[in-house]
Formats: C-alpha cells, structure tokens, sequence
C-alpha cells in the first residue's frame, strides 16, 4: 500500500472487513486498538490483530438483539461516544447487557443495562485499597455489595481491545458507596477495576435516540441481585399459572371416573356400637381410584355419632378402613343462641385398589355432655336436649344415611397447586406494591 | 531541511540527537551518519489507526513541554499498540505508550538499569509475572510482558526500526497508576518510568483531525 | 423469555405432572385414615 491509498482509508475514519464465516460486513471504528472482533451476523469471534482478520471460533446463531445498536453515537458526560461492542453477560441468576463506547480522543468507556437500570463505567487506574471491611478508594470507604459471582460472556459482538469471546469467564466482586459502585474482575492474566454511576434510562434512551418500544423496562427493586427477573413478566406469569391450574383441573377429572355408587343407612344406638351393618358394594374400575363416604343424619341436636368404614375386598378379604365424625351441638348464652357443627360427615378415602367391595359401617351415638345412663328398670334415661330443655326422650338411636361414591374428586390436591402456583406472582405483585 | 536521500523529499524536524528518520513519502529508514544521511531500506507503512496523535502533536505535562516527534507501532499475539516519541523542552526524550484508549508517559530511568533483575534481563534472563520492582519508594510489580515486532514507524527515532525488529516490554505497575517499562530491543535495555494519563490529560495541541469526530477545540 | 420466567413455567409443569401422578394413584394430603383412638381428644362443643 503507498501512502495515498492509507490516507483515503485514513479519510474514512472507519474500516470494514468481510466475516470470514459468514462474509456479511462487520465496520471497525477503534481501528488499530481493536484485538477482537465479535460478528454482529452470526456471532463469530474473529481476531482484529492482523491485516487480514482470521477466525477464531466460528458461531451460526442468531445473534442476540441490542436495545442499543453497534454504530449508535450518543452525547453523554459532555462527550460523544460511538457504541463498538456490545456483550451480554451472566452469573448465577441474571443476565444484562454491556456496551462498550469509544471516542478517539477521550478512550473507552461502558454502559451496563441491568434489568432497565442503567450504569456508566470507567477503568479505575489507581487501584483502591483492600481491608477486612471492604475497600478505601480516593479517601473514601466502598463496602462489599454481596459475594463474588462467576460471570460468563454469552454474547459478544462488535470490537474489543483484549481479547474475548462468548463462553469467557471472569470472576467479579463489587463494593458500594450510595449509588457508586466499584467492580472488580479478575482473569488469570489481570485485575481491572471500573468505577461505575447510575445513569438516567431516560438520558441514555435521549442520548442514543433509542426507540422507546425497545428500551429494557426497569426491574422492580432496587437490590441488584435480591431481584431475579424483569417486571413485565408478570401478566405472563399469572398466565402461565392460569394454563397450569387448567391443566391439573382437566388431568384430575380425567383420572378419577368412572363413578360407582352405593346408599344405605345405619342406625347408631347411644351408648354402644352397632358393628357390621352392610351399606352395599362398590366396584373400583381403575388401577386406584378414591372413595368418598359421606354420612348424613337428620334432626339431632347434642349429640355425636362415630362412624367407623370398613370397604372389604371380595377377592382377598383385605379391609381397608375410614372413620367419620358428625357432630351437632347448639345452645343459649348471654350473647343468645349459637350452634355448632354439622349431622354430615365426609370421609375420602385415598389410593384404593383396584377390585369389588363390600361397605360395612360400625355406627355409635353419644349425647353430649353426658351419655344416656340405664336405669335399673331397664328403661333408658336420655339427659336433657340443650335446645328444647324437655326430657322427652329422644329416639333410642340416630340413622344415619351413607352415600358410597368410586371417582372421587381430589379436590384438596388441586387447591394445593392453585396455591402453589400463584404463591410466585402474588408475592413478586406484593413485592413491587411495596417498593412502589 | 534535511532531504531524504532515497526520494529528496523532506525529512522535516529533527529532535536532538535522533539518529533515524522514516521518510513520510518513500518509507526509506535514513540514518544521519557523520557522511550525511544514508538509506538503509525500506520499512513498512504504518497502518491506518484512530489514534488522536499525529507527528507534531503538542503536550504540556506538569508544567514540561512535550512535541512529539517519531512513532513505531508494535505488533504482538494479542494486538498492537504505538510508542510515540516526545522530546521534552529541555532536549530529553520520553515515551508516550498507546494502549486500551490509555497513555503511559515515561521518562528514561538509566538508574535502573543497574537492578540486577534488569541487567539479567539484559543477557537475556525472563522476567516472570508478579515479580516486583521498588521505585522511588513505591511498589511497582510486572503485570504484562509482551514479545513484539516493529510493523512500521514514522518520524524521528532512537533506533532503527527496520521490518522485523523484536522488542521485549516488560510493564511494571503500581496499585496507584504508576508504571515501569523495562524494553530490550537487539540487546539494548533500558528502563522508562512514568504514569498512566487520558489523553485530555495531557493537554495536547494540534491532534490529529479524525474523520467522523470533531476535534475539540482544547486539543486543536 | 426471562430466567425467571422459564424457571416459573418448569415449576408449573412440575406441579401439573405431580397433579397427573397423584390422580394416577388417587393419592391425596387430604384423605381420612382410620380411626385413631387417641385422635379424638375433645367432644362436645368448642363454644364458649
């Protein structure tokens, strides 16, 4: 080349190779500083040091999309910048956006875009001082901003003056001072320290004339890394939810059936138990199904009645077992009169085998507060009913009417998912009503 | 005027003592011996970069006037930086070193060169990474070392900068910015001790003019 | 599609196949054993 021809490239300020990967055109602005350039087409790593740029890991993907675009100029800190590279980085749980800018006569500097806050970086060359609380820099103490995190590039395009490509690791620790922060990332080979400011996403959004619709919204705490996502995720999240509960609904409904049923009735005597009354027969058409058994008497008032459940196997003999409780109590006191309880008791039983079964119940009523006593006539005395103070005796037992149903709902299961499905967005909902 | 003896064209001014200009038009390396300048071959063109220096670029540091008078650009594995060289206004020659958009400003330390870790890196012992070196009381330790070739120079120079000349810069760096570069080309070593500047740190006049940038009016 | 985003659907799937496996074996956290005898600590009323 003569000295002509590099002053017309000197005249155009910029130069532009072809991606030995996949020939589209990548433009270099820190022409003679940059060491790599990252495709901004397929994402190749290329090494910027010769005349003649070569391939160093060749990448087909899809590069990752920039709210803020190579090539983009924009006046921030009294000084133009050309944005030349940009990265996406990640640790353990986030992942954000870095730029790098350059201006010939001032140097590099970066932006960092952490869930739509944004933050602008400068190489720290007097190294600050270390001690057991943290760091001194410029006379001025910098306290840890939370353990070190192994950060890895995923994405890098454009030009860099070291050389980097994505899958690179750094290991980074940051201090703070209000709203300053210092990060510190180490390589085997070097410690660069940068000295980062908040930046208003809106001066940035100006300064770059970004699009609006592409700026990254801002995350909706303060903690850079107590927040774990972006803020517009959230209608998606309770979307998401509501497509999971749907789901678990249509799969319960559709592993229960098929419904076989049976009704009977036990009478419970007071004071002592009726055993082995045969309510009827079940048959449980699946693998396993679950049996409801709900118990229902009629006009008691005080009294308890325990119902023991016993579905026998035809085939084996094998009794699986269930108990219900109803319980119905009421009464007057200075605040008037209350009631409680229930003359119902359901009972679901879980997992049971396939097979036909027999229902038996064994039934025993009580009186509350006390039981019914013998006389020594043989007659039996009932204590009085709480609601009608009367000694006419109530029935000498309470009949109880038992419905046996195969295919039962577990509908406790499917409340359970509901909760633990929208415990996540309701808190991260109760998260931003607080930090609002 | 000195005259190129290869193309007759002007060698422009010529620093203190500078025994090597690079002809600007016909990339001749000429030395000015007691007979007068004489060719010794060519050496490559400098390739284009955005550095915001130029030969005659103007620096006052700390009160001291710098002009810069020569550059040699030196390629290594992981890229390629520009060494300027600025004559001080009291005749004495320093380094401006041009790298990551930063500015090492050096001056010569003969000094030094008497530190046995440097006069064994001068018969040809490596200095290893971390090994430290104390300079005027502050603790400065080899963080880059760096095996180059000379691609091409421009201006006035101390040494000749023919195609293929190898240096070895070892960087020495203090926590607090300060830096030693300990630099052996052939078997010469010599030691340059200074800071790290931003280039509007150096209050430099009559940068170069950059295609696409405005240069600020501080710095024209 | 955020981190946070993905790891909510993967625990939403989780949830649905862990509902699909306890329907399987009709097994529920809120099915009635039998009685224990020491279970019923308390009769009568719980109004004061």
């Amino acid at each position: 080349m003569n000295g002509d021809a590099a002053k017309r490239e000197a005249a155009s300020g910029a130069r532009s190779v072809a991606c030995p990967a996949c020939g589209g055109r990548i433009v270099a602005r820190a022409t003679g500083y940059a060491v790599t350039l990252g495709c901004a087409h397929c994402g190749s790593a290329l090494d910027a040091t010769r005349p003649e740029v070569e391939l160093i890991a060749r990448h087909k993907r899809a590069v990752a999309k920039f709210p803020l675009a190579l090539g983009k100029r924009g006046y921030l800190f009294d000084q133009y910048w050309d944005v030349i590279g940009a990265l996406k980085r990640k640790d353990a749980l986030d992942i954000w956006n870095e730029y790098l800018l350059f201006n010939p006569y001032v140097g590099y500097r970066w932006l960092v875009e952490y869930k739509g806050d944004w933050q602008f970086g400068t190489m720290v060359l007097d190294v600050p001082e270390a001690d057991a609380d943290g760091i001194v820099w410029r006379g001025e103490r910098f306290t840890s901003a939370g353990p070190d995190q192994q950060v890895t590039a995923t994405c890098v395009i454009g030009e860099f003056y070291w050389r980097i490509k994505a899958g690179d690791q750094v290991r980074c620790v940051s201090f703070e001072r209000g709203d300053v922060s210092l990060s510190c990332e180490v390589t085997d080979e070097e410690v660069n320290w940068t000295q980062l400011v908040p930046i208003a996403a809106r001066e940035v959004q100006t300064a770059f004339a970004i699009d609006g619709r592409k700026m990254p919204g801002r995350r909706f705490a303060q903690q850079a890394h107590a927040a774990t996502g972006a803020a517009d995720d959230l209608l998606a999240m309770f979307a998401v939810a509501g497509i999971g509960a749907f789901l678990a609904l249509v799969v319960m409904l559709l592993l229960a059936g098929p419904v076989s049923r049976t009704v009977g009735s036990v009478n419970a005597p007071y004071g002592k138990t009726r055993e082995g009354v045969l309510i009827g027969t079940l048959e449980i058409k699946r693998d396993w199904q679950l049996v409801s058994l709900k118990a229902q008497g009629q006009d008691f008032d005080n009294r308890w009645v325990d119902i023991d459940y016993s579905l026998v196997d035809r085939r084996t003999g094998q009794a699986i077992g269930g108990y219900g409780l109803a319980e119905r109590y009421s009464g007057v006191d200075s605040d008037g009169s209350w009631v409680e309880g229930s003359r119902g008791a359901e009972t679901l039983l879980g997992h049971v085998p396939r097979g036909t079964y027999d229902l038996y119940v064994d039934a025993e009523a009580h009186a509350w507060p006390i039981d019914a006593t013998l006389n020594p006539d043989g007659s039996v005395s009932m204590p009085p009913d709480g609601s009608q103070l009367s000694t006419w005796a109530q029935p000498d037992a309470i009949t109880m009417t038992i419905v046996a149903e195969t295919g039962a709902l577990p509908s406790g299961n499917w409340w359970t998912v509901l909760v633990l499905l929208l415990a996540w967005p309701m808190a991260i909902l109760w998260w931003r009503h607080e930090n609002d | 005027m000195i005259a190129c003896p290869s193309c007759g064209a002007d060698l422009g001014v010529r620093g203190t003592a500078l025994p090597y200009s690079t002809c600007g038009y016909c990339q001749s390396l000429v030395v000015h011996g007691a007979a007068g300048p004489e060719d010794l071959g060519k050496v490559a063109s400098l390739p284009f970069d955005v550095s915001p220096l130029q030969l005659g670029t103007r620096f006052r540091v700390d009160g001291i006037d710098f002009l810069t008078l020569g550059r040699v650009r030196w390629h290594w594995q992981d890229g390629a930086w520009n060494e300027w060289l600025l004559e001080a206004a009291d005749g004495t020659h320093c380094w401006l070193g041009e790298a990551m958009g930063l500015f090492m400003l050096t001056a010569e330390r003969p000094d030094l060169a008497q530190d046995p870790m440097i006069a064994r890196f001068a018969v040809g012992v490596e200095i290893k990474l971390g090994q430290a070196m104390q300079v005027d009381g502050h603790l400065l330790r080899a963080a880059d070392i760096r095996r180059a070739q000379c691609v091409g120079s421009e201006g006035h120079l101390p040494f000749p900068t023919l195609p293929g000349t190898k240096l070895t810069n070892v960087d020495f760096r203090s926590p607090d910015g300060l830096i030693l570069s300990v630099q052996r080309v052939g078997g010469e070593v010599t030691a340059w001790f200074g800071t790290i500047y931003e280039f509007a740190d150096l209050n430099p006049r009559n940068a170069r003019a950059i295609d696409g940038w405005t240069l600020p009016a501080y710095m024209q | 599609m955020n981190t946070r985003l993905k790891i909510f659907t993967a625990w939403t799937a989780l949830l649905v196949a862990g509902m699909a496996m306890a329907s399987y074996f009709a097994w529920s956290p809120y099915t009635d054993d039998e009685r224990d005898p020491g279970d019923r600590t308390q009769t009568g009323p719980n109004h004061k």
